[in-house]
């Protein structure tokens, strides 16, 4: 019986890849437009709402390391190379670690409480006994805001904190934005952007099922529930750095050792 | 002959609740327009899982609705996102308690069940249909656009009935219909359930509500003390013993009487 017990448990709480695929490739139009709701709303409490938040960072940031750059750059004579410097350090680390970060602060912990407190007050079980599996109702959808989400945020963050340098660098020398532009055009590789894309949405959708995974592992109480977010958040920074790691790694294996 | 709804056929199983007695399997045939009682707390929860496909069968036989499940079949089939679609829609379920989608006004809550499994996106019809169910549960309209949260606990009740029929299921399952109800209006969850009855839905009630059970079913199993009993009269005998044994009616408890102290 304690087996059965553990089966169902694990049967009754899967979040797995090969189901998120499945609903996201099959769906009547019922479906779908409850989908589609679920993830509008999701988006818009995870992008929407955090823009002001994106901003200041992006700015702070920005204009943080121009003029750091900056101080740099001028010892060795290459202030002309600040859309490079941009790119290296905001475009590909920078930018899309931070939002990674706001996400993970801000809507892992409210996906993780809130997926709690729905198995918690027997939501989980109302939608199950309804015919609406959950991975189908509550989880892809989320799962799919999350990794549109972060990429639309991460955009907004290179929008921002280009005008953010842009602001820095004019203030103490004039600087047209064109110029910075073409700096910064010049150094982007389509490399850049398949690897910007490949990270913000893989990244953003497995916070969101890692959100998920630990709201839905709720046992024994309320008790559970600042635990759980705890370890949404410490596991979503983990499931973060590694994931950029990894692209970090296999970016300089496609350009060579030799660069470094 | 009509076919039964929901045959159990020695079953014993699991479910998040609890594990259902293996020395005692659980055997049951329910047809449409009948109304069976499982009487004993959270084994009686359990039986109403189970008979939903929201656990594990570790013996006998399930048929539910021609779909039959047994002990030897494998549960990641059953409990998988496909078939939970395709056949639990069939069903009404009406939970104890909670149930409601927090996020989501009383009239979202009614019409999802209805709208997700049909293949019109279009909301329209389904909040008619919702508005209908929930006048037809006496539902006040000032309570419709409201989240669960701010509506009285008597209504969350009604909206959950409400909910449990938008698909007009032939079966309807209660998991203690008259929890976190007024004892006063105990008598209208009975006149309604017989309502559904009469249009040819087979109900199965989990409940330790002895004398709403002795009300309402024309066969029970009690768990609790290991008993089925089959005819409507039998019934009423039974559960009239149990609540003559009970000593709680007509007469008032006095203080010299045993106490959970």
């Amino acid at each position: 019986m304690m087996q059965a017990q553990e089966q169902l448990e694990k049967l009754m709480n899967r979040v797995s890849p090969h189901e998120i695929v499945r609903v996201l490739f099959s769906k009547s139009a019922a479906e779908a437009r409850e989908f589609s709701r679920v993830v509008l709303l999701q988006v818009y409490f995870t992008f929407n709402q955090a823009i002001f938040l994106l901003t200041v960072i992006a700015i702070v940031l920005s204009i943080t390391v121009s003029m750091q750059a900056g101080l740099g750059l001028s010892v060795i004579g290459a202030t002309s190379r600040i859309g490079e410097l941009w790119m290296w350090m905001v475009f590909r680390i920078f930018g899309p670690l931070l939002t990674a970060i706001i996400i993970i602060a801000r809507s892992c912990t409210a996906v993780a409480v809130e997926t709690a407190i729905m198995k918690y007050n027997r939501e989980i079980e109302a939608l199950e006994l309804m015919g609406i599996p959950t991975v189908d109702y509550v989880f892809t959808p989320r799962i799919v805001a999350g990794a549109l989400s972060n990429f639309c945020m991460t955009f907004f963050f290179m929008a921002v904190a280009f005008f953010g340098t842009w602001l820095s660098k004019n203030w103490f020398a004039s600087m047209p934005i064109s110029h910075l532009y073409d700096q910064i055009t010049k150094a982007i590789t389509f490399e850049d952007v398949v690897f910007f894309i490949l990270k913000t949405v893989i990244v953003g959708a497995g916070i969101f099922w890692i959100a998920c995974k630990m709201g839905l592992s709720l046992k024994r109480g309320s008790f559970e529930v600042p635990i759980i977010a705890m370890n949404a958040v410490v596991d979503g920074y983990i499931w973060t750095f590694v994931t950029h790691g990894f692209f970090t790694a296999v970016f300089i294996m496609i350009h060579g050792f030799h660069l470094l | 002959m009509t076919e039964p709804l929901l045959t159990f056929d020695e079953v014993s199983g699991v479910t998040q609740n609890c594990a259902l007695e293996e020395d005692f399997p659980i055997s049951f045939e329910l047809k449409p327009g009948e109304i069976g009682i499982i009487r004993c707390g959270i084994l009686a929860s359990s039986v109403t899982r189970l008979a939903a496909l929201r656990g594990i069968v570790t013996r006998g036989r399930i048929t539910i609705l021609g779909n039959s499940v047994s002990a030897a079949d494998d549960p990641a089939l059953y409990l998988s996102p496909d078939f939970t679609k395709r056949f639990i829609a069939g069903i009404g379920f009406c939970q104890k308690s909670g149930g409601l989608i927090a996020n989501l006004t009383i009239i979202q809550n009614v019409m999802l069940p209805a709208h997700y499994h049909s293949n019109n996106p279009a909301f329209g019809p389904f909040i008619e249909l919702a508005r209908k169910r929930l006048e037809e549960m006496g539902v006040p309209p000032k309570f419709w656009y409201l989240r669960s949260s701010e509506v009285p606990q008597e209504f969350r009740k009604r909206v959950l009935f409400a909910r449990s029929i938008m698909n007009n299921p032939p079966l309807l399952i209660l998991d203690e219909p008259t929890e976190e109800i007024p004892w006063s209006q105990t008598r209208d969850v009975a006149s309604w359930i017989l309502s559904q009855k009469a249009k040819g839905m087979g109900i199965l009630i989990a409940t330790g509500n002895d004398p709403f059970a002795a009300l309402l079913g024309d066969w029970a199993v009690d768990l609790c003390n290991r008993i089925r009993v089959s005819t409507r009269s039998d019934l009423e005998t039974y559960f009239g013993d149990i609540i003559k044994r009970s000593g709680m009616l007509p007469s008032r408890p006095t203080t010299e009487e045993k106490t959970y102290a």
